[in-house]
């Protein structure tokens, strides 16, 4: 007997992915781009009887879809999904203080006669409010089982565990989906009105408290005023909280490397461990607190609610170049990866809207360019309080990211010239506030945690070691008068592409790292530090010290400007591919994105060379 | 100074028209209601701002709930120009634009 399938089906913040969390729990297959979920996510069920698969599916208000995140849950409910029969059971989850808009899709669920389930999440809110729901009266009306969850909490979802362990699969035979569409929106709210009616007793209110939030975040001027000092503090904790971790994991570093100095003799097998693999890997590792930090801010806004209203006091400004406040959210998350960012571009309805938001994402400055900011602004910019309280190199680190804003803004303006433009409805939900829940933050980071650490351990691993090797061989020859790095295949490849960059006044080191830093950018860090330490045959510098020494400040911030536009990374130019599905549209996208970064280094080469 | 007095007296005297026009419920539709006033809404009317898109906003703006007799509120607004605007319906918040707010019928409560 095969596996059962069953699949959470849900608004939009009806709290269905945290439910998925706490059902999957530590042994959900993770998926490469966590966020807002615009593919399925699947996991094992812990704790029932027998073994089930839960599928996690985009947020939809409806079966009449008008996005195509939307579209995908649609697909996978019905069965159209290429190679996926339809789920075995569709799990419905209604936000219990949110009864009447969930109830509505749950009705256009149970039209489909398939077995369903309604779960009834964050049931401690609603009881909160003092909303009484008769669970048992109200699934003997609906017909099906009803339970109810608070996935926030341990155990909270044990009634549903329970009610699952019962579930039997029907034969596939059986299962036919009905299609007609026997209701009108207004007959499906007059029977949802009978059965709040009958079972629920006394109505919740939204708590005066989220409205007070409500009139300070959403106000036009205070709002925004909250949004920029927010943004503000996670640049500056990003750099000064991630400090004491890093300079633990740094001399965890140089103790290796030491150890493995003193262990073993002189050759090829020391240097291959400790100036290629262990000052390569452990370049890039240094970042994991900082990456931390950033994702720790980004998962607790997205779970308080605070996000939709970011995204409506941003609506009218983004619109004046072409995006919206539904592009907001999208865009936001590029902060963290671009490639989840673009697939969450899917929630736009505008197509045009959506293209211009995929071309701009990646200038929204991604984790994966955390590294190589870090390490630049920490070599050349002297860590100095500016006006008593703000740290420089969280400034410039802020410059950084409001480049890659601006340079967004300005493109996306440019961009708006194509097509003409139909009306989209805005028509966004302004989520319940909520305590952002730690164990959902902590699966969220720990994701995170082990996509870095995955990365580190294999693609960034093996293009070190494929570097270090271009770095060491050939050897230098006997009559050298350099260090043995000029005679090297890297020193060759380098100096070759060295004269294309040489009005932005890279040297060839710099020239070298951008190669396969188009795999993954932090390999820039590592590539430089595996360079460095061979040509500088002493593993015990720290690489921030060696490149304040061999680069001029002119040529570093050029570097730095390099990098918020490109290189795009290779997972980038895919998902712009698949997502826009034109090769036109790729090849755009790449060769603007190349031209912007020669252009804006070179500005910023000229003019920090006057100073 | 008297000119000053003269001027906040004649503000307070127009939002006191406004007020008696709210209570005699000359706005045709949720794009001209104040802020904060709980009204009813009534039947979806098209707009042809949608184009094509028309019936599918109305279908989606009707499943969200807005439909004949629900109570709403605006909460709030967006940055410049009261665009877009927040409003609370069946204990849920959404934000919307001026085009669809045209699209809501409304009468005082």
């Amino acid at each position: 007997m095969t596996t059962p399938r069953l699949a959470l089906v849900g608004n939009p913040n009806c709290g269905k992915t945290s439910l998925f969390n706490r059902l999957t729990g530590a042994n959900a297959k993770v998926a490469n781009y966590p966020g807002v979920t615009v593919e399925r996510r699947s996991g094992q069920i812990q704790g029932l009887t027998h073994s089930a698969e839960l599928i996690d599916l985009p947020g939809t208000y409806s079966l009449q879809t008008t996005s195509l995140d939307e579209q995908v849950a649609k697909d996978i409910i019905l069965g159209n999904m290429a190679g996926e029969s339809p789920p075995d059971l569709l799990i419905a989850v209604v936000d219990a203080t949110n009864l009447r808009l969930g109830l509505r899709l749950v009705l256009e669920l149970q039209s489909l006669n398939r077995p369903l389930l309604l779960v009834l999440n964050q049931m401690d809110a609603a009881q909160a409010r003092g909303m009484i729901i008769d669970i048992p009266s109200l699934a003997a009306s609906l017909g099906i089982p009803v339970v109810s969850t608070v996935a926030v909490k341990r155990g909270g979802v044990s009634e549903l565990l329970d009610a699952l362990d019962k579930f039997q699969p029907l034969p596939a035979h059986t299962q036919v989906i009905n299609l007609s569409q026997p209701e009108s929106v207004e007959q499906l709210y007059a029977r949802i009105q009978k059965l709040l009616d009958a079972h629920v007793h006394q109505h919740a209110s939204i708590p005066v408290w989220q409205d007070r939030l409500d009139t300070w975040v959403m106000h036009p001027v205070i709002g925004l005023v909250i949004l920029f000092t927010l943004l503000l503090v996670i640049f500056q904790a990003v750099f000064a909280w991630a400090e004491p971790p890093k300079e633990l994991i740094e001399a965890g570093v140089d103790w290796l490397k030491a150890g493995f100095t003193e262990l073993l003799p002189v050759g090829i097998l020391r240097d291959f461990l400790v100036e290629g693999l262990i000052a390569g890997t452990g370049g890039v590792l240094v970042f994991l607190p900082q990456i931390i930090i950033l994702f720790f801010f980004i998962l607790v806004l997205e779970d308080s609610g605070y996000l939709a209203r970011a995204a409506f006091l941003l609506d009218k400004p983004m619109r004046g170049i072409g995006l919206s406040g539904r592009s907001f959210i999208p865009l936001l998350s590029s902060f963290a990866c671009a490639v989840p960012g673009i697939m969450a571009t899917r929630t736009i309805q505008d197509p045009r809207e959506r293209f211009i938001s995929i071309m701009v994402a990646p200038l929204m400055t991604c984790s994966a360019r955390l590294p190589v900011y870090a390490l630049i602004i920490g070599a050349f910019i002297p860590e100095r309080e500016v006006l008593g309280f703000l740290n420089l190199q969280g400034l410039t680190l802020f410059a950084l990211y409001v480049a890659g804003v601006v340079s967004a803004a300005l493109a996306a303006w440019l961009l708006r010239w194509r097509e003409s433009r139909d009306t989209y409805p805005l028509l966004l939900e302004l989520p319940n506030f909520r305590w952002p829940m730690p164990y959902h933050v902590a699966i969220g980071l720990r994701e995170r945690v082990w996509i870095f650490l995955r990365r580190v351990g294999t693609i960034i691993l093996s293009l070190t070691v494929i570097v270090w090797f271009l770095s060491s061989f050939p050897g230098a020859p006997t009559d050298a008068t350099q260090p043995a790095i000029e005679y090297s295949f890297a020193g060759y490849i380098g100096r070759a592409i060295q004269p294309l960059f040489a009005p932005l006044g890279f040297n060839w080191q710099m020239c070298i790292a951008l190669i396969p830093a188009m795999a993954a950018r932090e390999i820039a860090v590592s590539t430089l530090a595996t360079v460095y330490a061979i040509s500088a045959n002493a593993a015990d510098t720290a690489l921030g010290q060696t490149l304040s020494h061999s680069w001029s400040l002119a040529v570093s911030l050029a570097y730095l400007a390099w990098f918020v536009y490109a290189p795009q990374c290779l997972s980038t130019i895919a998902v712009v591919r698949r997502e826009t599905n034109s090769i036109k549209a790729t090849a755009f996208f790449t060769a603007y994105l190349f031209a912007l970064a020669y252009f804006a280094a070179w500005v910023t080469f000229r003019i920090a060379s006057l100073f | 100074m008297k000119a000053l007095s003269t001027n906040i007296l004649t503000n307070a005297a127009f939002e006191l028209m406004a007020d008696g026009a709210l209570a005699a419920g000359t706005y045709n539709s949720l794009a001209d209601c104040p802020k904060g006033v709980w009204v009813t809404v009534g039947q979806m009317q098209s707009n042809s701002a949608f184009g094509e898109q028309d019936p599918a906003v109305s279908q989606r703006m009707k499943e969200l709930g807005f439909l004949p007799g629900a109570r709403l509120k605006i909460i709030g607004y967006g940055l410049f120009g009261s665009d877009p605007l927040a409003v609370q319906i069946n204990g849920t918040k959404f934000a919307l634009r001026r085009a669809e707010a045209r699209k809501i019928s409304v009468s005082p409560l």
